[in-house]
């Protein structure tokens, strides 16, 4: 599963060599990250489903607050962890890592919305 | 969403043919035409409507012609699989000449459009149409003991103001004139015939029992005589319900209506209904409380519409759906059936509740949804254009209601027309005496729970109350949507709205009634 994951976060360069002691967190922030999007793209799509707010426009903040608030999640986590395991831990460190993740939140976001938007009846065309 | 094939079952049903005599007979075809529009069911494969009134440039009249030209051109760009708004196809007495009858009829010219032509009534004074001058002196003594100088020198084109010892003696051209033979010609073996008219003016009350005649007296030389004359035929006479102010210019006065009703009730107890000539008579009146402005007709003559009206326009659904019941034999009814009408409550302003539930059952489904579609596109439909799905189309292959369809013909040239006619006939029977308020029609956005008047809708969710607005509107117009993406952009717009507008009165305002 670190594997699977590595390969999306290190796919922009970043390799884990170069921050080894994130190798063991991949899995975890990589399964928060999917699950939340997909939660929150099923709850957009299909469960509220809608009406006025079917624009792009309103999908585009959607896809970004998403993505932020699982950065603050991941920016969080792993302080907490770093901190349990004695470890220093300094955000601007792990900027690149953090800029990838909310990357492929975004990235995912936007699978999830072309599998997902069919099934809405409202959000059919959303975002395009 | 229920499927409904109806263009089936329509080719087994008559056809009906519907004479409407004078002003009255003309507002109460605007009713019908209202309420066909928005779907009400009339058991007829088609509606041939055939107005006889000499007052040629009157509002009513020309008002009313104009919008059946609507219906029928809105009509034709629809199909009515998943809608059954304009569902019943209104026609022409020309129109239906499809076949090789017409050649045969030997020089008989199709009428053109909805009017009825009466020789010698489109121009003159009732002196030259009865050719007073030429007539011999005892004649013209005679004439003069049954016609009033006023009435002698009545131009013939404003109708014949209230008198119907003139229109009797003009509308017995019926029977000569071309559009009576074409009509005959046309006529088959299961049409009917529907002929309502005032009983209190003068063309209705003049008009009525001379068609009757004519069409039970058919000349058996004319073309399908043997059908006309054991047609079934129903007929609603409109007692009085209105009065008209006081006018010293005009001819005509509400003191006189009684005693004309009482007159003509007496003419058709002996003439009409007596002999059985009619297989259904309808009677309708009420105390007349409002009076209108005293015209004598023309362009000015355009009253406002009245509850009475619409129960007329729903009399003739009521006999198309007596199917089995009636019958003909000899030129004479078999078992006639009279009707009259009440309402539940004797109340200046009516709602659905103070009808009875036959008619509520038969028109209140369509007048609300029509009336919803007509308040959505009012508040709604320039916010949710080419944003909704619906509009967007579910699909990028869809077809796209979006602003060109706003600004072409069927939207803006027909049908944004008919439906300010539409909104301005429920406020004129809102406005009326007595009136007929059915819907709130200035509700606000997010409370369309509120437009059926003394019905509290259904609670849709575990938490929601039942006030809803237009997001839930649009939610169904999508979920519509997706059921035919592709067709045409008429067709889609009608059916996505009436499908839209059937789940909110069958899920929020059937179950309450």
């Amino acid at each position: 599963m670190k594997d699977f994951f590595a390969f999306f976060y290190e796919l922009f360069g970043l390799h884990s060599y170069d921050i080894a002691e994130l190798y063991d967190y991949y899995a975890t922030i990589g399964l928060v990250s999917v699950f939340v999007t997909l939660a929150a793209v099923i709850l957009y799509y299909l469960v509220i489903d809608p009406v006025r707010r079917s624009t792009a426009g309103f999908w585009s903040l959607l896809m970004v607050v998403n993505g932020i608030l699982l950065l603050i999640f991941n920016l969080i986590y792993l302080f907490r962890t770093f901190k349990y395991e004695g470890l220093d831990f300094s955000p601007i460190n792990y900027l690149d890592f953090l800029l990838i993740g909310l990357l492929w939140n975004l990235i995912f976001f936007f699978l999830f919305s072309l599998l997902f938007k069919r099934f809405s009846t409202n959000c059919r065309r959303t975002p395009f | 969403m229920e499927s409904l094939d109806p263009n089936k079952a329509n080719q087994a049903l008559p056809r009906l043919f519907l004479f409407c005599i004078g002003g009255t007979g003309v507002r109460i075809l605007k009713a019908l035409t209202f309420l066909l529009a928005s779907g009400v069911e009339i058991k007829a494969s088609q509606v041939i409507p055939i107005i006889i009134d000499p007052d040629a440039s009157g509002g009513d009249l020309n008002r009313t012609v104009e919008l059946l030209n609507k219906y029928r051109s809105i009509r034709k760009s629809l199909e009515f699989s998943k809608n059954q708004f304009y569902h019943t196809d209104i026609q022409t007495l020309s129109s239906l000449d499809t076949t090789t009858k017409g050649s045969s009829m030997g020089g008989v010219l199709p009428p053109s459009g909805f009017k009825f032509n009466i020789d010698g009534t489109k121009d003159g004074k009732f002196r030259n149409f009865i050719a007073y001058d030429q007539l011999d002196q005892s004649n013209k003594s005679l004439v003069d003991v049954l016609f009033s100088e006023d009435n002698l020198n009545a131009e013939l084109k404003v109708g014949f103001k209230g008198n119907p010892h003139m229109g009797s003696v003009v509308l017995n051209q019926f029977k000569e004139s071309n559009d009576f033979k074409y009509f005959a010609a046309h006529f088959n073996k299961n049409d009917r015939v529907f002929i309502m008219s005032s009983i209190f003016g003068g063309t209705g009350a003049a008009g009525f029992p001379l068609l009757v005649k004519n069409i039970r007296e058919a000349d058996r030389n004319l073309a399908g005589n043997e059908f006309l004359r054991n047609s079934i035929i129903g007929a609603l006479s409109v007692l009085p319900y209105f009065g008209v102010k006081p006018n010293k210019k005009s001819k005509i006065d509400k003191g006189t209506f009684i005693s004309k009703t009482k007159a003509a009730l007496q003419y058709y107890a002996d003439n009409l209904t007596g002999n059985n000539s009619l297989n259904a008579m309808y009677y309708l009146g009420d105390t007349p409380i409002s009076n209108y402005d005293n015209h004598e007709g023309g362009t000015s003559q355009k009253n406002d519409a009245h509850l009475i009206e619409l129960l007329s326009a729903m009399s003739i659904v009521d006999f198309m759906d007596m199917s089995p019941k009636l019958a003909t034999k000899d030129s004479r009814a078999i078992d006639p059936v009279y009707k009259e009408y009440g309402i539940n409550g004797d109340v200046k302003n009516l709602s659905f509740r103070n009808l009875g539930q036959i008619t509520r059952n038969r028109v209140m489904k369509g007048l609300t949804q029509y009336t919803y579609v007509n308040t959505y596109i009012r508040q709604q439909l320039e916010s949710s254009l080419n944003k909704m799905v619906w509009s967007k189309g579910s699909k990028p292959s869809a077809t796209k209601i979006d602003s060109s369809f706003i600004s072409g013909d069927f939207y803006s040239g027909d049908l944004q027309q008919f439906n300010a006619r539409f909104m301005e006939w429920l406020m004129e029977m809102s406005r009326n005496q007595r009136g007929f308020t059915p819907f709130k029609l200035d509700i606000n956005k997010d409370q369309l729970n509120l437009l059926v008047n003394d019905i509290v809708q259904k609670k849709m969710g575990f938490l929601k109350g039942n006030t809803w607005d237009y997001d839930s509107f649009d939610g169904l117009l999508n979920e519509s949507e997706k059921l035919i993406p592709e067709w045409s952009v008429e067709q889609k717009f009608m059916a996505i709205f009436y499908e839209a507008t059937h789940q909110i009165y069958t899920e929020r305002i059937a179950p309450q009634l």
